[in-house]
Formats: structure tokens, sequence, C-alpha cells
């Protein structure tokens, strides 16, 4: 079989060599030795490892709590990017500087600082409380915190793309008859779609693996709000290392998964542009 | 009347792109608004569908007052100039749209819709491509969908802005043919946006020319060609020779160096410029009444007409237009000295600058 195909843009055998070299380097090799080193505890330990009750319930807390945020940040995060790109306001700069830092601050402090707002007698959670509802120490705040780190993935992909919007289009659907929530839902949404689905899926990355920010707010019960990646943790720290890399192993399948079939759907939104 | 604009005035912070337009458009009928980029044309179609809202100034459909109404609430027909079509929407759906999205009261069922948009589709002969995306159709196939999209509301007009300025010669002047005779077809009113003097001559029954923000002149066609009210619209439809002028006693000499030319055609004093078409200069090889002697420059043959560059003695360049039978008769060579009399000359006051 013949990959190469004549192109005027020269190089094709060198980059791809070395694009397979990096990758190999960067992620393959490290990931593939964590599966090596899951393959010593035997099939039998495995099994027993990750069915446990405490793991499964960390996995489906940290997949589930991952879900609900990317969710809500796809949400909210459109509606930022939308005022931030539609519309011009004072301190409109300072309002876009603000959504990276979630990005910059080390997670650690953006815990604690969630934790002390949320926790029983904080600001936050002393109105909540007043509603009867809790958000520290339960999979409510885990999604809180979850929220906050993955926002700027939805809003930093969506941007470039509304920005390109023609004008034009949007002016046809208000000709052809549509109000503003149809414009929005039939014309405007399609065409952002691809982008949102990369946002949420960053978003969804990165709040599975996350630690740092959650494990202070989390209050980490054992079955009730301790999330996988601080399970590895603890794993780790009594020197079970084959049983950290069973989880670990587990959360990158099941990650490769969900990634894999959000990409194959972006591709049939996209399906138009191939021709 | 299906159109009626008054007084209306639009200005883009200091830039004012329409200024005082009042213009009406009869039922049925094709105008055309014809002008240079920035002259206000396109502005004012957004103004009529409703695109853009008007500083003052008023506008009615049908006896509607329409002023303060939304695009979506006027039912024109809008079509662009790149064609806006829905990308992620196959060619049916596109039609469709505007059917979709109206209120449940109001909306065809299923297969009326289908059956409506078939329709359409086989009125832009694109019924075979009904499955495809925009992305997969040519320039000139898009925006008869963009067409057949507008069409689909049973708009009370058609608007369109520059419809064929992104397709090349050959399709231009195909889609421009087929879009009269759909317009015979459906007789509805029209107005469409061109800097194209040709276009506009040829599809419009009226043509409505503008220049910074202003209507400079409204016409037929052929008042347009034959009567141009000023320098301006003299200048913008088709090719022109300008010349300088100057009268002495009863004589009016073309350029420096004085060139006599007849005073039959009512020149006084504060003309100074004069404009000729091509094709109303005549070359002879024989000397006549108030002709003028001049060189030939360049000979360009191929086409219907030959054109002929000329410098005349005072210097000034100017171009002629004959016919090939004239041309053979003639048998020009280029640098011979011929003799050029002009048929017809329009001239405008002095004072009026572009």
């Amino acid at each position: 079989m013949k990959f190469k195909r004549h192109s005027v843009i020269p190089g094709f055998g060198f980059t791809l060599g070395f694009t397979l070299t990096y990758l190999s380097l960067i992620v393959l090799i490290p990931l593939s030795l964590l599966f090596l080193k899951a393959t010593t505890l035997g099939w039998e330990h495995f099994w027993h490892t990750v069915v446990s009750a405490r793991v499964l319930a960390s996995l489906r807390l940290s997949f589930g709590t991952a879900l609900a945020s990317a969710l809500v940040n796809a949400v909210f995060g459109l509606l930022v990017a939308w005022v931030l790109v539609r519309y011009d306001f004072p301190g409109k700069k300072i309002v876009d500087a603000l959504v990276d830092l979630p990005f910059a601050l080390p997670t650690a402090v953006a815990g604690i600082a969630l934790t002390t707002l949320y926790a029983p007698h904080g600001w936050m959670g002393r109105l909540l409380a007043g509603l009867g509802i809790k958000a520290a120490f339960t999979p409510l705040g885990i999604t809180l915190a979850l929220i906050f780190i993955g926002l700027p993935f939805v809003v930093r992909t969506v941007e470039p793309i509304l920005q390109d919007f023609e004008k034009e289009i949007e002016e046809a659907a208000f000709s052809l008859g549509a109000n503003r929530w149809q414009t929005f839902c039939k014309v405007i949404l399609p065409a952002i779609l691809p982008a949102l689905l990369t946002g949420c899926a960053m978003a969804f990355s990165r709040a599975v693996g996350e630690y740092g920010s959650v494990v202070f707010i989390a209050g980490n019960m054992p079955l009730k709000t301790e999330i996988a990646p601080l399970l590895i943790m603890t794993k780790l720290e009594q020197y079970d290392y084959a049983g950290a890399t069973a989880i670990a192993g587990v959360m990158l399948v099941i990650s490769f998964l969900l990634l894999f079939a959000t990409h194959l759907f972006q591709a049939w939104t996209r399906q138009y542009e191939r021709v | 009347m299906s159109i009626q604009v008054f007084d209306v005035t639009k200005k883009f912070d200091d830039f004012t792109a329409l200024q005082n337009i009042s213009l009406e458009v009869a039922e049925g009928e094709r105008v055309a608004l014809l002008g240079p980029s920035g002259s206000g044309k396109t502005t004012l179609l957004r103004v009529i569908s409703g695109l853009e809202p008007a500083d003052s100034g008023r506008v009615v459909i049908r006896g509607n007052e329409m002023t303060d109404e939304k695009v979506s609430d006027r039912k024109v027909g809008f079509v662009f100039q790149h064609y806006a079509l829905f990308r992620h929407m196959s060619v049916f759906e596109n039609v469709a749209f505007g059917l979709r999205v109206r209120s449940k009261s109001e909306r065809p069922g299923n297969a009326d819709i289908k059956k409506r948009v078939l329709e359409l589709l086989k009125l832009v002969r694109l019924d075979s491509m009904a499955s495809r995306y925009p992305s997969q159709l040519s320039g000139g196939q898009r925006q008869r969908v963009a067409l057949a999209r507008a069409l689909a509301i049973e708009p009370n007009m058609l608007l369109l802005d520059e419809p064929f300025g992104a397709l090349d010669a050959k399709v231009r002047r195909e889609l421009r043919q087929w879009l009269r005779e759909l317009h015979d077809k459906l007789g509805m009113t029209s107005i469409f946006v061109t800097h194209d003097q040709e276009e506009a001559l040829e599809l419009a029954d009226r043509v409505v020319v503008m220049n910074r923000g202003r209507i400079e002149q409204i016409g037929t066609p052929d008042e347009i060609y034959h009567h141009p009210a000023n320098e301006f619209v003299c200048e913008f439809l088709g090719n022109v020779n300008f010349f300088h002028c100057r009268l002495e006693g009863e004589k009016v000499y073309l350029g420096n160096t004085g060139v006599r030319i007849s005073d039959k055609f009512g020149l006084d004093s504060k003309h100074n410029k004069v404009y000729i078409r091509p094709h109303r200069l005549e070359i002879s090889r024989v000397p006549a009444e108030d002709s003028f002697g001049a060189t030939i420059r360049l000979i360009h043959s191929a086409g219907p007409l030959v054109r002929v560059e000329i410098e005349v003695h005072s210097g000034e360049r100017a171009s002629v237009e004959l016919s090939q039978e004239r041309f053979c008769e003639l048998d020009l060579k280029k640098g011979e000295a011929v003799y050029v009399v002009a048929k017809e000359i329009r001239a405008y006051p002095g004072d009026y600058s572009i």
C-alpha cells in the first residue's frame, strides 16, 4: 500500500517519521509501560482489584462528575464565548483574561478556595445550606471544582468558530422568517457543534484526570466521594504499584473509548464538509 | 405601488451611506440599483429588506407601513452575493427552511413542504441535486439554490444583492438570461444591486443610478443610456470619450490646439467638458464639414465591433467604434492620418465635479 501521494508540500516522510517517534516517546512508551506493570498482577488479581466495590465506586464518581461538569461547561462555556464574541462592553478585556485563569492557577489553590467558599460555613455554603443543599464534600462539590477547571476549554475552542461565522447566514435565516431561537438552534448551533464537542471532550478528559482541585472539596470518603485518581495515589502510598496501574489502565481504556466515540460523533456532525 | 421609500437617510458613524432617498417601485417591476462601490446601493437594498434600520424616512410595502417591522415579518426574498446557504443542510433542507420555521398554524404539512420544495427545485433546474450539500455545487448552482430558498416563502418581492457578483463571465450571462425568463414567468417585483452597467441595462425595466448615497438618475435603460442626466451617469454607463473644450466666439474648440467642432450641439460658455460615445465618432478618409484630423494609434479588431484608438492633433486620445464592414471598406492601418466627425456630443455645466 502506498500512503505517499504527490504533494507540493515537501517532507512527508520526514514529518511523519518525526511525528511517530515523538508520539511514541511522549505518549505511547509511558502508557505501554503502565500496562506492562499492570500485567505483573496476573489476571485474577487484576480483575479482583478492578471490580472491588471501592474502585468501581470511585470510577463511577470520576466519570460521572467529569461528564456532568463537561455538560455544564458546554452550556455556560458557549454562553461566555457568545458574549465575548458578540458584544462590546466595558471591561471585556478583563473578562476575557479571567477565562484563562483556571489554566494558570495551581489546582490546589483553586481547590482550597472552592472548599473555603462551599464548606458548610463558607459564603456560598451557608447560602446553599439554607436551601438544604450540601455542596462541599459531596459529588456536587466535586462537579463544581471540575466545572471551574474545564471552563476555558469550551470557551477557547468555540470562540474562533463563532468569530468566523458569517453574518449573512444569520441574516438569511431571519429573512426567511426564522426567529432568534430557531436561527440559533437550526443554523448557528449546527455550525459550532464540532468545535463545541472538541471543547467538551477536552474539558471532560481534563476533569477525569483532575486531582489537585478536587481532593480538598471532595472530602474523600471511600465509596462516596473518593475519586479514582485519589485511589491511585492511595495505592501508590501503600507501595501497591501494580494495583495503582491496574486502576489507571482501566481509566485509560474507558477514556480512550469515550474520546474515540466523541470523535466519531464529531465526524458525523461534519459530514457535510466531506465531498 | 409595490415598494415605496420616502426620504430615507442612513449614516454609519461619519459616513453617509444614504441621503434623502425616495423611490417607488411598481408591482411586477424589475429595478436595478446601479452604482460604484460605496454608492449606497446595497445599503438601500438592506433598508428596504429590513436588515438595516434607516436613521430616518419610511419604507412602505404594498401599502403597509413597514418602517419598524423586522426583516422576518416583511416577507422579502433576499438573495445574498455570497449565497449564504446553510452548509450543514442539504439543498432540499435549505429550500425547505423558510417553510419549516413557520409557526405551527401556518406551517404546511411534510408532504406539502416536499411538494413545494421539489417544484421550486425544478423551477431552478436543480431537482436532481436535492440531496447534495452546498459544498458539492458550483457557484451558479448555489446561487440558484439561494433563489429557490428565497422564493419558498412566497415573498412580496425579491431583493438581490449583486446576485452574479461572485460568478465568472459565462455563468453570469447564462444566469442573467435565465433570471429574466424566470422573472417574466413569476412576474414578481424585484430589485437587484449591481455595479455592472451592462447587467443593469439588460435586466432591468428601470435603472436607478446611485452615487455617494444619492440617486443621480432614475429611468428606463434607454433613457439612462441615451439621455444621461449628468456627467456621472454619462461616465458610469459604458465607454465614453472625454474632452476638455473651450468656446471662442460662436465656435467650440476641442482640446488645446483648437480643433473646431460644430456649434449645432447647443454648447455655450458654461460648458468646458464634452463627452462623445465611441460609436458616435465617425472616421473618414476625406475631410468633411466639422471634421478634425487624428492619427490612428491602435486597432482592436477582434469582436463584433472594431475599436480604433485615435490621437487627436491636440494630443488627446479617444476611442472610436465601427462595424467590421466599415473597417474593411476604409482599410485603416496603424499610424495613418484620418478625419473624424462627432455625430453626437454630450455636455454638462463645467462646475459639476465627480
